[in-house]
């Protein structure tokens, strides 16, 4: 592979005349583009010089693209050809020009863009309330047919988030027991009120942490999968598919995701609960000297059961909360894969922060109710 | 340079416990144009990814311009992978980008290409494929299925390859636009002696471009030479693939 190169030269009838040879493709070329165009470029100005083209050994069209740029965007007819390389050249001279457009600035800019976040936010909002009512309608229709109850697709998802998920909530829930007991010993200790970690610990975590952090893990767990099937169901069509086949997706994907969850998240926070009651007893017989025994047994004394029901109920409504987000973002993934992504970012930080927020409404509600006084 | 542009021997490869290629040999030339054809499930598309280093296979050597990529350090491989363009089944174009961005993206890798002729080379190929400039800023989205392939195709012709692996290039494309890109292929064949290696089902097709028609069936190479030839092979899938596509009589 010889890389093109030019020359000036004078013939014998005294024109002077600039011979290309060697290769000129992109392989041969490609360190000395900018080189080549501008040594072609300062040469080409004259328009009495002829052109010879016929020594090119390989022309592909990055090289007579260059050749091309170097005349102007304009046909040297008395350029001398290879007969092999005319086609190339008719081909770009046959490309219509066109000019690049450029973006104006536009000072409007940010107001438009608030105001088409805005314009999204109610978007998803009405079609959320869209997604709840066709939600009612097939639960009512399934309550007429119960024969079409999607049962199997309600248990994978217990499995799926719940069974699952098992492992990894009692980790952190340990994790989390411990930390906070080890925490907050040290300053009991200087009261000489050691003996209330059992309160601070019982209270803190089956009330709050519990349910709240099993929320936090299956969001980013089972809610971005879920907004994942969906969102991939609709760009390989599936859903429409499904719609076709007369299967609604609603009661054959959403209800599922959504009873499972509901079902699946205050068993698994309950099992959070334990782990961390469990880590927590442990660090406090490390730090305090309390016996984990008497630990377990003095916690119904301390923490009334009402705190347990608090908790299921939050941890259902947090399961609810985050499989409708699921299902609804990846309902309205677009069928393409970039929306995918942006779908289950969408999902995952919406879910998480409206367990947050219903997480303090219930705070309010329930401010009179699990406490001795 | 009398070097084969792809080099196949004694190729086996093996998917799930099941054997797909058994002990294939093939050469192809520079400047031919090659027709693999078989039926579903024959092994094609795996030896299309074998033979662009997507897969390894289990046994046998398959070289590209001489050099097997799979075993070449890092340089060479790169380098070989610059020599030949490849147009997937489904397209494969990267939906974050624009048609413009995702024909030059391969001519942005290369760093050293000024913007200029970068727009140019991509105008260029856009319009080789018949892609009219007001879609150069779609997304691949928002495209047609024949206009995705197109775009695929100008990707894939960006680096000005000296070999083109084609998969199924004219499946999903009406009749007139097939019949354009065999007319591309063939400009593009003579003047840049470029060799094609394509995966298809289209009879037409296959019989304007292919200079050799190689079938696959039961994981062997069961006939490998130009058309005419091919037709009369009595293998029986040979037999019933070119059967179905003879014309039906016309009533009257």
């Amino acid at each position: 592979m010889t890389r093109g190169s030019a020359q000036l030269k004078t013939t014998d009838a005294g024109e002077r005349m600039v011979v290309l040879s060697g290769d000129w493709t992109l392989a041969s070329l490609r360190s000395g583009v900018a080189q080549t165009f501008h040594a072609l470029r300062s040469v080409s100005a004259d328009p009495a010089l002829k052109w010879d083209l016929r020594q090119i050994d390989a022309l592909d069209s990055i090289g007579a693209l260059l050749i091309w740029r170097a005349w102007g965007g304009d046909r040297r007819d008395s350029a001398l050809l290879n007969p092999d390389h005319v086609a190339i050249l008719q081909r770009i001279a046959a490309v219509p020009v066109v000019e690049p457009v450029r973006r104006r600035l536009d000072l409007l800019a940010p107001i438009a863009f608030v105001g088409r976040r805005q314009g999204r936010f109610y978007e998803n909002v009405v079609a959320f309330v869209a997604l709840l009512g066709l939600l009612v309608v097939d639960v009512f229709y399934l309550l007429a047919h119960p024969r079409q109850i999607p049962w199997r697709e309600i248990s994978a998802t217990i499995y799926k988030a719940g069974a699952l998920a098992m492992p990894i909530t009692a980790l952190v829930g340990f994790l989390i027991g411990v930390v906070i007991s080890y925490l907050t010993s040290d300053t009991l200790k200087t009261y000489g009120a050691g003996i209330y970690i059992i309160n601070l610990l019982g209270i803190s975590i089956i009330r709050e942490l519990g349910p709240l952090l099993v929320a936090i893990l299956i969001a980013g767990r089972s809610g971005s999968a879920m907004t994942a099937h969906i969102g991939v169901m609709r760009v390989t069509e599936e859903i429409d598919a499904m719609i076709t086949m007369g299967i609604s997706p609603i009661s054959r994907l959403v209800l599922p995701k959504v009873l499972g969850l509901a079902v699946a998240l205050p068993l698994v926070s309950i099992w959070a609960i334990a782990a961390a009651l469990l880590g927590g007893a442990i660090a406090a017989n490390a730090q305090l000297g309390i016996d984990i025994v008497f630990f377990l047994s003095s916690l119904p004394g301390v923490v009334s059961a009402d705190n347990i029901w608090i908790a299921s109920v939050k941890a259902l409504t947090f399961g609810t909360t985050i499989a409708l987000i699921s299902c609804h973002f990846g309902l309205r993934t677009k069928p393409n894969t970039e929306s995918v992504s942006s779908a289950i970012t969408s999902s995952v930080v919406t879910a998480i922060t409206l367990v947050i927020l219903l997480d303090a409404v219930f705070a309010i509600m329930f401010r009179s109710v699990g406490f001795y006084h | 340079m009398a070097e084969p542009v792809i080099d196949i021997r004694n190729l086996w490869t093996r998917r799930g416990g099941r054997i797909i290629h058994r002990d294939l040999s093939m050469q192809v030339e520079t400047g031919e144009i090659i027709g693999l054809v078989g039926g579903s499930g024959s092994g094609k598309t795996s030896l299309l990814r074998v033979v662009i280093g997507l897969d390894a296979p289990e046994r046998g050597t398959v070289r590209l311009f001489g050099i097997d990529p799979l075993n070449a350090g890092r340089e060479k491989r790169l380098a070989v992978q610059r020599r030949f363009g490849t147009l997937f089944q489904a397209g494969a174009l990267f939906s974050a980008l624009s048609v413009f961005d995702n024909v030059a993206l391969p001519l942005r890798e290369l760093r050293g290409l000024d913007k200029r002729l970068i727009r140019d080379q991509v105008m260029l190929m856009l319009h080789l494929v018949e892609i009219e400039a007001r879609d150069i800023d779609k997304m691949p989205a928002e495209l047609s299925g024949g206009m995705v392939k197109r775009v695929a195709l100008a990707r894939a012709l960006a680096l000005d390859p000296e070999l083109l692996v084609l998969d199924e290039p004219t499946a999903g494309l009406d009749p007139e636009r097939s019949r354009s890109f065999v007319k591309l292929i063939q400009s593009l064949s003579l003047q840049q002696s470029l060799t094609v290696f394509m995966v298809t089902h289209d009879v037409d097709t296959l019989s304007m471009l292919a200079s050799r028609v190689v079938v696959l069936a039961d994981g062997r190479i069961v006939a490998d030479d130009p058309l005419d030839q091919v037709k009369r092979n009595p293998h029986p899938f040979i037999a019933s693939f070119f059967a179905t596509a003879e014309p039906l009589p016309q009533p009257n």
